[in-house]
């Protein structure tokens, strides 16, 4: 059995995973909804795990739970690429660039 | 120096997470002087070569100030030096940069930092195959701030391609016992070079070369001369002894960027003193920045005004200061000068905030168009607390004459200082939808008690415990108790600050919707000119006109600047009664036409300038640029 794989052919959940999630996420708008509204579901039908040996990994579950609020927050308002967009533009408006502890 | 040495030189290395707007002053000073001995030098700045990695939005985002305090940059590189488990990632992920960001930005710093973090190991390896391959006879490593993870990193990679290399650190995150650890823990560093090694280094390179065997020189730490011997470089005394820095380096690396120009104009960096002025006498209690070089020193106005001059001719008139604060001396000798002088100045620079009105004016017209004035809070009790030797009212005094100067203030609200009074928080809340129309901090964030700070230096003088910042015990994983050897950034608690968060939420929501109504919340006066003034007021949700009385008109004409109430009274009492005046002054407090401290006063309104409300920097850059296109055409 490969590391992290479980015995019903699921693997824990790994960083690698939580990337493909958020960028699946960001650009397929009904995998985003079936995610904010049942993040275990939707990990159980990738055949991904947040247990091991199960046990459950409470900081895997952490980790998808602030996931799923996060995405939960962007059907509500602000577009990603928007949210970034702002950004990009508050850096470039008021950020002098210098990258330091702000001490004023 | 063997010939066979001198023809394979130094080469210096810049890694991320640094600025791809900005040259590194440091490194560039080292290397012009290391040039200026006859001796080869290459400067890289690998941080382009990663950006260009990872896309240049994504370092950017990644990099930007207002996610600082979760140590992405260091967080991205970490697991090259300090192996660990994927759930401590993961518990940095669900529970310590959501502290830093917003719940959408969490989510795309999280996507954004997890494809930057696959990109590393062979990015590294890339860098230490770059160097190793030019068989440099020494590297120097520059970190400051979020490029100590990185760096390591390099030494190692470069360490296991060259052993026969020595590698030196050096830079801010080297400073002291900081230096010290970096040595003792990572056997890939030979040396480090602790404090200014303007005179130091090249020393020590000079002697290295013609010897080929790491010298003993004061101010760089090396095994065989000691670890753990405190050694700082003295600090320079003569400022204009150092060369004008050569920024050739930065630009090519900057110009061979793809779509770099399209999103940052780089600008030169510049100092012009170092140490503070202030802190030497008054040390600003969370204050680490200046570790232990407080000691002031500055250029002389004609050597600032020639590399200003230089720098302008070569890379544009955009600048940005790196002192830490302005020399007071200078306003009437070096700002001047630069007002006089043809080039189209545009800089930021960092003062203390006791502003006047013709300070102001000198610095709009040198072209500092962006200050940092450590305002911190708007409380005076609090700013006392600090040691910042400014009152509230001196606060709201800079960012009024700065809004109708056309000069942004850049500063961060600070809270949770030891001992302050929770009480001042609501009035803090009350007080700031009256200041809606001039410029609001960037952040609300706790203070800290960053290393070489007194609250760090003494904690028990001010009842506090001291934890290293939350995001070190992901980065430096596994070190355990060395943990406090890494950290710069401290948390504290104790001395009734652990309750902060919640007794200030009153300013942070304030803060919060002044930010928000920024640019459309605006307050002047119609006609500078009328004898009787009228106010626009659009600082809340409705717009108001005021129309004053010519008695009303004159005390905001007397409070235009900080004044006490005894003194309008007197002033204005040969034409008017005292009973009237006072009236008067009741009904502009009324409705917050003045803000009063301690029997001071002081008129809200703007007036002059052109400005409704605290101009954004892009619009003060557009008007400078217009400004400057007139002058020419003149």
């Amino acid at each position: 059995m490969a590391d992290g794989e479980h015995k019903h052919g699921s693997k824990h959940l790994s960083l690698d995973d939580v990337q493909s999630i958020i960028g699946r996420a960001i650009m397929d708008r009904g995998f985003r909804e079936a995610f904010v509204k049942d993040p275990d579901g939707t990990l159980k039908k990738m055949q991904i795990s947040t247990t091991v040996d199960g046990v459950a990994d409470e900081k895997a579950i952490a980790l998808i739970k602030a996931i799923a609020e996060a995405l939960g927050e962007g059907n509500r308002g602000v577009s990603l690429e928007e949210a970034l967009e702002t950004l990009r533009k508050s850096y470039l408006d008021s950020a002098d660039g210098v990258i330091r502890p702000r001490c004023g | 120096m063997t010939p066979h040495e001198k023809r394979r030189g130094v080469h210096i290395v810049s890694l991320p997470f640094t600025s791809l707007q900005y040259p590194n002053l440091g490194a560039s000073l080292l290397t012009t002087a290391l040039r200026g001995r006859g001796i080869k030098c290459a400067l890289d700045y690998f941080a382009f070569d990663f950006a260009t990695r990872i896309g240049v939005e994504s370092y950017l985002m990644l990099s930007h100030e207002n996610f600082y305090q979760a140590f992405l940059g260091e967080w991205i590189f970490s697991d090259l030096v300090f192996e660990r488990p994927e759930d401590l990632d993961m518990e940095y992920l669900a529970t310590v940069l959501p502290d830093f960001a917003e719940p959408l930005e969490v989510l795309q710093l999280m996507s954004l930092a997890l494809s930057a973090r696959s990109k590393t190991r062979d990015f590294i390896d890339s860098c230490a195959a770059s160097v190793a391959a030019q068989e440099p006879a020494l590297v120097g490593v520059t970190t400051s701030f979020q490029q100590n993870l990185a760096s390591v990193a390099f030494a190692k990679a470069l360490k296991l391609r060259a052993p026969h290399i020595p590698i030196i650190f050096g830079g801010a995150n080297c400073e002291a016992e900081l230096g010290q650890n970096l040595l003792k823990q990572f056997d890939a560093i030979d040396a480090v070079c602790s404090g200014e090694g303007d005179m130091s280094f090249p020393t020590f390179v000079e002697m290295y070369l013609q010897t080929g065997v790491l010298p003993n020189v004061a101010g760089i730490l090396t095994r065989e001369a000691g670890a753990t011997d405190s050694q700082t470089t003295p600090g320079v005394l003569d400022l204009d002894a150092l060369p004008i820095p050569d920024f050739s380096d930065f630009y090519a690396s900057f110009d061979g960027t793809p779509g770099l120009s399209d999103l940052l104009q780089p600008a030169p960096t510049i100092e012009t003193s170092r140490g503070c002025w202030w802190g030497a006498k008054h040390h600003c209690t969370f204050c680490g920045l200046n570790g232990n070089s407080m000691a002031y020193r500055s250029k002389s106005p004609e050597r600032a005004l020639t590399e200003f001059r230089h720098q302008a001719d070569q890379y544009g008139a955009d600048f940005v200061v790196v002192d830490n604060i302005l020399d007071y001396a200078y306003f009437d000798s070096l700002l001047p000068m630069l007002r006089d002088d043809p080039h189209p100045y545009l800089m930021h620079y960092e003062v203390k905030s006791n502003l006047f009105p013709k300070h102001i004016d000198a610095m709009a017209k040198a072209g500092i168009r962006k200050i940092q004035p450590g305002i911190e809070t708007l409380d005076t009790g609090i700013l006392k607390l600090m040691k910042k030797g400014v009152t509230a009212l001196q606060n709201i005094q800079t960012l009024k004459l700065c809004a109708q100067a056309g000069i942004f203030v850049d500063w961060g609200f600070i809270f949770g200082f030891p001992d302050e009074d929770p009480q001042s928080y609501q009035r803090m809340a009350d007080l700031i939808p009256h200041l809606h129309h001039l410029q609001p901090p960037a952040a609300f964030a706790p203070v800290r008690a960053d290393r070489f700070s007194p609250y760090f230096s003494r904690p028990a003088d001010y009842n506090v415990d001291l934890s290293p910042a939350a995001p070190y015990r992901y980065i430096y994983a596994g070190v355990g108790e060395d943990l406090g050897q890494f950290s710069y950034h401290h948390q504290m608690s104790g001395a009734g600050i652990d309750a902060a968060h919640e007794y200030s939420r009153c300013t942070r929501t304030a803060v919060t919707n002044w930010i928000e109504c920024h640019g459309q919340a605006l307050y002047y006066i119609e006609d500078q000119t009328a004898q009787d003034f009228t106010l626009i007021d659009h600082r809340g949700p409705s717009k108001r006109r005021s129309h004053l009385s010519r008695l009303e008109s004159d005390i905001i004409r007397q409070c235009s600047c900080i004044n006490s109430y005894h003194r309008v009274v007197e002033q204005l009492a040969p034409d008017y009664e005292t009973k009237e005046i006072e009236a008067a002054i009741d009904g502009l407090l009324e409705i917050s036409a003045l803000v009063s401290e301690r029997r001071t006063l002081l008129a809200l309104p703007l007036a002059g300038g052109g400005y409704k409300c605290a101009p954004n920097w892009s619009e003060i850059r557009a008007r400078n640029l217009q400004e400057a296109g007139q002058s020419v055409e003149a």
